[in-house]
C-alpha cells in the first residue's frame, strides 16, 4: 500500500491506566466476593440454571441415543415431579432424556419428535390443561428458544455455554432467575399503573436442575411461606379482560381445543406409525390451581378427549389412589422428596405401556 | 463469536498472549489473521468460504487493475469485483426480499406466481466486509492507492477480528500503514484498550440488553393498543438500545484493536446531541456515512450540480443507506425519512434567515432535542416488524392508541434514568471527545467508573444476545 500516507493514531488520555487497571481489578474482585457471600447468606446456593443451552445438550443426546430411547416431554410438572433415577432403577437401559421445559405446551416438542425419522422410542408426555390448550405465544416461547439453540447454536455459543455451566455450578450469584441485574430491578416494589400489574408480577426461582436436567423444587419454596404465596398468586392470576363478546370467546376456545386435539392426534399417529409410543401423564395439582383447572378445563373436554382422539394411553393422578394423596408445595408442583415417591408409585402403572423387556430384562 | 461471550474472553486472552509472546512481526500478523478466521468461523464455519472468495477475487482484481492501461479493460476488471461482491451481498441479503416483492407485483398484475421459498441464512458481517473490499478496488481503479504488496496485510485489512463483523468500515489508508510498521501497544495503550472494552461491554450488556431492551421488546411486540406513555417509553428505549448496542460494539472493537497496538477510527461521536441531520450523520455510524458519501453521493454528482440534483443525490444515498441495513421496506422508509429531513434542513439553511437565539447555548440545546425527537420517529420504522405496526405505534405515540398500561413502573424508570444519563453524556461530550474528557477526570473517579463498569457487567450476567448490527 505504498501510496498511502496516513499515520492514523488514537489519543491515549494521559492517566496512569496501568495503575487504574490494577485497582479496578482488585475492587471488582472484592465486590464480587462480597456479593457472592451476601447471596449465600440469603439462602442461594451454587446451582445450574435451566438454560436453552442445557436443553440443547439434552436434545443432542437424543441424536446419539438408540432409536428406542425414552424421552420426557412437557412442562415444569414433568421436569420437577418425575425422577429419572427412579425410572432407571426400575427398568434399566439407557437413562430417560429430559426434554420438558417450564411453562411450555408439550405439542411443540411432540411434533418435533414426530418429524424426526430417527425417533422410534417412547415419549412420556405431561399434560397440563392450561398449557396444552395454548399452542402459541408464551407457552411456546421458552421451548422455542431452546429449540433455536439446538437447531442453530454456533460453536462459539456451545463453548460459552460449557464455560458458563462450569462457573454456574460453583457460584451462587450466577442465578438467571433472581440475581441478574434485570431480575433485581424487576423485584423492586413500586406502585404500578392500572393494567400493568400483571406484567409487573415477579416469579421467583422455583426449581434447580442437574447436568441431565432433572429438575427439583427448591427447598426455599417449601420453607419460605412468602415466596410460596408469591408463586401461588402468579399461578392463579386472572387473565386480562377480553374486549370480545363472550360468545366469540367461547367459539375461539372451542376452535383452539379442536385444533390442539387434532394436532396431538397427528403427532401421536406419526410416532406410532414408526413403532414409537406416546404415554400421557396428568401430574398432581392442588389448592387454587386444581380448582381453577377443574373450572376452566373440564376433564371430559380435555384429558378424556385427548386420550380418545389420539388413542394413546394415559395415567391421571386422580384415577389411582396411590397417586392421589400428594399435596403440591405451591399448588402446582411436588416437593423434591415427594417427586421421588410419586415416581416410585407411578412406575408400576407406567410399565405396561412401555415396550416389553429385552433378554437383559431392560424395557 | 460475540464480544459479550465467555468464548471471546478465552479467545482474546489466548490471542493477545500469543501476540506479546511472538517476536517476529510477520509471524505475529499471520497468527492474528488465523485467529481472525477462527473468530469468524466460530459462528458458522462454511461461511468463511464466502469471505475467502471475496478476499481472493479483490486481491487479484486490484493487481489486474493496476497493471491494465486501457480504460475499457479497467472498467471490465472493476465490474468483476462489483459483480462478485454485490452479487454475493444481493443473493444472501436481498434474495428473499426480491422474490417476495416479485410475487406481490406478479399478483398485482393478475399472475399467480408461486416460487420456491428461499431459505437463505445471512452470513454475518457480509455488508461490512463487502463495503471494505469494494472501497479497496474502487480506490485502486481511481488511482487513489496502489494494490497491497503483502497478501498478509491485505487479508488482515479485511479480516482483523475486532472490526470484521460490525465495523467500523475501514479504508485501506486507515489501517494498512499500521500493519506495515512492526510495533506493540504500549502498556498505556493496552490498559486504555481494556478500559474501552469494558465501557463497550457495559453499553451492550447493561444499558442495551438489561435496562432498555425489555421495554423496547414489549412495546414493539405488543398486540394490544398502546397509550402514549408506553409508546414513547418503548421508542426511547429502542433509541437508546440501538445506540448502546452498536456504539458498544464499536467501542469494544476500538479497545480490542488498541490492545494489539492498532488504532481504529471513531464510529460514533455523541450523535444524540447533534444539531440537525447533517450534523447527526457526521456523528452516527461515521464509517458508513463516509463510505456512502465517497462511493455513492460524490460519484452521483454530490452537490456539484444543480440544487435539485443535489437533493435527488441526497435522497438516493439515504434510501440506499436504509436498504443497506436490511431487505425490508421499513428500512427504505427509515432512509427516506432521513433523506427528507436532510432535504428540509438544506432548504431551511438556504432560504430562512438566521435566528440569533438559535445560535445561543439554549437555542442549540433546543435544536438538538428537536433533532433527537425526529430521530426517534425514524427508529419506529427501523425497529417495527412491518409498516402497519410502525404506523400504529406512531399513532399511539401521538395519542391515537389508547389502551391499558403495559410497562411496569420499574421498566419505565429504567428507561427514563438510562436515557437521561445517555443524553446528558452526549451533550457533555458534544464538542470534545471521550479521550479529552477522560484526560481531565481525577484518577480515582475514573477507577471508580471502571469498577462500576466491571461489576455492572458481572451483575447483568448477559445471556450472550447478539449485537443488533450483526444482522446487517
Amino acid at each position: 500500500m505504498p501510496s498511502s500516507t496516513s499515520n492514523f493514531e488514537r489519543p491515549i488520555p494521559p492517566q496512569r491506566w496501568g495503575r487504574m487497571l490494577a485497582f479496578a481489578l482488585a475492587w471488582t474482585v472484592l465486590l464480587t466476593a462480597g456479593w457472592e457471600i451476601l447471596c449465600r447468606a440469603r439462602g442461594f446456593v451454587p446451582a445450574l440454571d435451566d438454560t436453552p443451552d442445557l436443553w440443547a445438550r439434552a436434545r443432542e443426546r437424543l441424536d446419539r441415543a438408540p432409536p428406542d430411547q425414552i424421552v420426557l416431554v412437557g412442562s415444569s410438572r414433568m421436569l420437577f415431579d418425575f425422577d429419572i433415577e427412579e425410572l432407571h432403577r426400575a427398568i434399566g437401559g439407557p437413562r430417560a432424556i429430559e426434554l420438558a421445559t417450564v411453562g411450555t405446551n408439550e405439542l411443540v416438542m411432540l411434533e418435533k419428535l414426530a418429524a424426526d425419522p430417527h425417533f422410534r422410542g417412547t415419549a412420556i408426555v405431561s399434560f397440563v390443561p392450561g398449557l396444552t390448550f395454548l399452542p402459541a405465544g408464551a407457552a411456546t416461547r421458552i421451548v422455542g428458544r431452546a429449540l433455536d439453540r439446538y437447531e442453530h447454536g454456533s460453536i462459539s455459543q456451545r463453548l460459552s455455554a460449557r464455560l458458563y455451566q462450569w462457573l454456574d455450578a460453583r457460584l451462587a450469584f450466577l442465578d438467571g432467575d433472581e440475581l441478574t441485574l434485570k431480575k433485581l430491578i424487576e423485584q423492586l416494589e413500586l406502585p404500578q399503573r392500572a393494567g400493568a400489574e400483571a406484567h409487573a408480577m415477579f416469579l421467583p426461582q422455583v426449581h434447580s436442575v442437574d447436568q441431565e436436567r432433572r429438575g427439583r423444587m427448591l427447598r426455599l419454596v417449601e420453607t419460605d411461606a412468602v415466596r410460596r404465596e408469591q408463586i401461588e398468586a402468579i399461578w392463579v392470576h386472572p387473565d386480562p379482560p377480553s374486549t370480545e363478546p363472550p360468545a366469540q370467546q367461547a367459539a375461539q376456545r372451542e376452535g383452539l381445543r379442536q385444533e390442539v386435539l387434532w394436532r396431538e392426534r397427528a403427532a401421536v399417529t406419526k410416532i406410532r406409525a414408526r413403532g414409537g409410543r406416546v404415554i400421557y401423564i396428568r401430574f398432581p395439582s392442588s389448592g387454587g390451581v386444581l380448582a381453577e383447572e377443574r373450572i376452566k378445563f373440564p376433564r371430559a373436554e380435555t384429558w378424556d378427549a385427548l386420550l380418545a382422539v389420539t388413542g394413546a394411553p394415559g395415567i391421571h393422578f386422580e384415577d389411582h389412589p396411590e397417586l392421589a394423596g400428594f399435596e403440591c408445595v405451591e399448588w402446582s408442583h411436588l416437593s423434591a422428596t415427594d417427586s421421588v415417591e410419586f415416581t416410585r408409585r407411578l412406575i408400576p402403572l407406567l410399565i405396561p405401556y412401555l415396550p416389553p423387556p429385552d433378554e437383559t430384562g431392560h424395557h | 463469536m460475540l464480544f459479550n461471550s465467555l468464548t471471546f474472553v478465552v479467545f482474546f486472552s489466548f490471542v493477545i498472549g500469543l501476540w506479546y509472546l511472538i517476536d517476529d512481526w510477520r509471524t505475529r500478523k499471520a497468527m492474528l489473521l488465523v485467529g481472525s478466521y477462527l473468530f469468524y468461523a466460530a459462528w458458522n464455519p462454511p461461511f468463511i468460504l464466502i469471505l475467502w472468495l471475496s478476499t481472493i477475487v479483490d486481491w487479484f482484481v486490484a493487481r489486474w487493475l493496476y497493471a491494465a492501461r486501457r480504460p475499457a479493460r479497467r472498467r471490465l476488471i472493476l465490474l468483476i469485483s462489483l459483480v462478485v461482491n454485490l452479487g454475493l451481498l444481493g443473493y444472501f441479503k436481498y434474495g428473499g426480499f426480491l422474490v417476495e416483492n416479485f410475487v406481490v407485483l406478479a399478483r398485482a398484475l393478475g399472475i399467480d406466481f408461486h416460487p420456491a421459498t428461499p431459505s437463505i441464512i445471512l452470513p454475518i458481517g457480509i455488508s461490512f466486509y463487502t463495503f471494505e473490499t469494494i472501497s479497496y478496488t474502487i480506490d485502486v481503479y481511481l488511482g487513489r492507492c496502489e494494490p497491497f504488496a503483502s497478501f498478509l496485510d491485505y487479508g488482515l485489512f479485511l479480516t482483523f477480528f475486532p472490526h470484521l463483523v460490525a465495523g467500523p468500515i475501514l479504508r485501506p489508508h486507515e489501517i494498512v500503514p499500521q500493519f506495515e510498521r512492526p510495533h506493540r501497544a504500549t502498556s498505556q495503550a493496552l490498559s486504555f484498550g481494556l478500559f474501552l472494552m469494558c465501557l463497550g461491554l457495559f453499553e451492550k450488556v447493561v444499558l442495551a440488553d438489561t435496562l432498555l431492551s425489555p421495554s423496547a421488546e414489549m412495546v414493539f411486540g405488543a398486540h394490544q393498543p398502546l397509550g402514549a406513555l408506553d409508546a414513547w417509553v418503548g421508542i426511547l428505549a429502542f433509541s437508546g438500545q440501538i445506540f448502546c448496542d452498536f456504539a458498544g460494539y464499536s467501542t469494544c472493537a476500538i479497545g480490542a484493536s488498541l490492545c494489539f497496538g492498532f488504532a481504529l477510527p471513531d464510529n460514533f461521536r455523541s450523535p444524540y446531541a447533534a444539531v440537525g441531520f447533517s450534523d447527526f450523520w457526521r456523528r452516527w455510524h461515521i464509517s458508513l456515512s463516509r463510505w456512502l458519501r465517497d462511493y455513492l453521493y460524490i460519484p452521483l454528482g454530490g452537490n456539484r450540480k444543480s440544487e435539485i440534483r443535489t437533493q435527488v443525490n441526497l435522497m438516493l444515498t439515504m434510501l440506499i443507506g436504509g436498504l443497506w441495513h436490511g431487505a425490508s421496506w421499513n428500512f427504505v422508509i427509515w432512509g427516506g425519512l432521513h433523506g427528507f429531513y436532510l432535504f428540509v434542513e438544506r432548504l431551511l439553511r438556504r432560504f430562512c434567515p438566521r435566528v440569533a437565539w438559535l445560535e445561543t447555548g439554549a437555542g442549540q440545546f433546543a435544536l438538538s432535542l428537536f433533532t433527537f425527537f425526529l430521530v426517534c420517529i425514524t427508529w419506529i420504522f427501523f425497529r417495527g416488524k412491518d409498516l402497519h405496526g410502525s404506523v400504529k405505534l406512531l399513532g399511539a405515540a401521538f395519542g391515537f392508541g389508547g389502551g391499558p398500561a403495559l410497562l411496569p413502573t420499574q421498566q419505565v424508570l429504567a428507561v427514563f434514568v438510562t436515557m437521561a444519563g445517555l443524553l446528558a453524556s452526549h451533550f457533555a461530550l458534544r464538542k470534545r471527545g471521550f479521550e479529552d474528557w477522560a484526560a481531565r477526570v481525577p484518577e480515582q473517579l475514573l477507577t471508580g467508573i471502571w469498577v462500576v463498569l466491571c461489576f455492572g457487567i458481572l451483575l447483568a450476567q448477559g445471556t450472550g444476545d447478539a449485537f443488533i448490527y450483526f444482522q446487517f
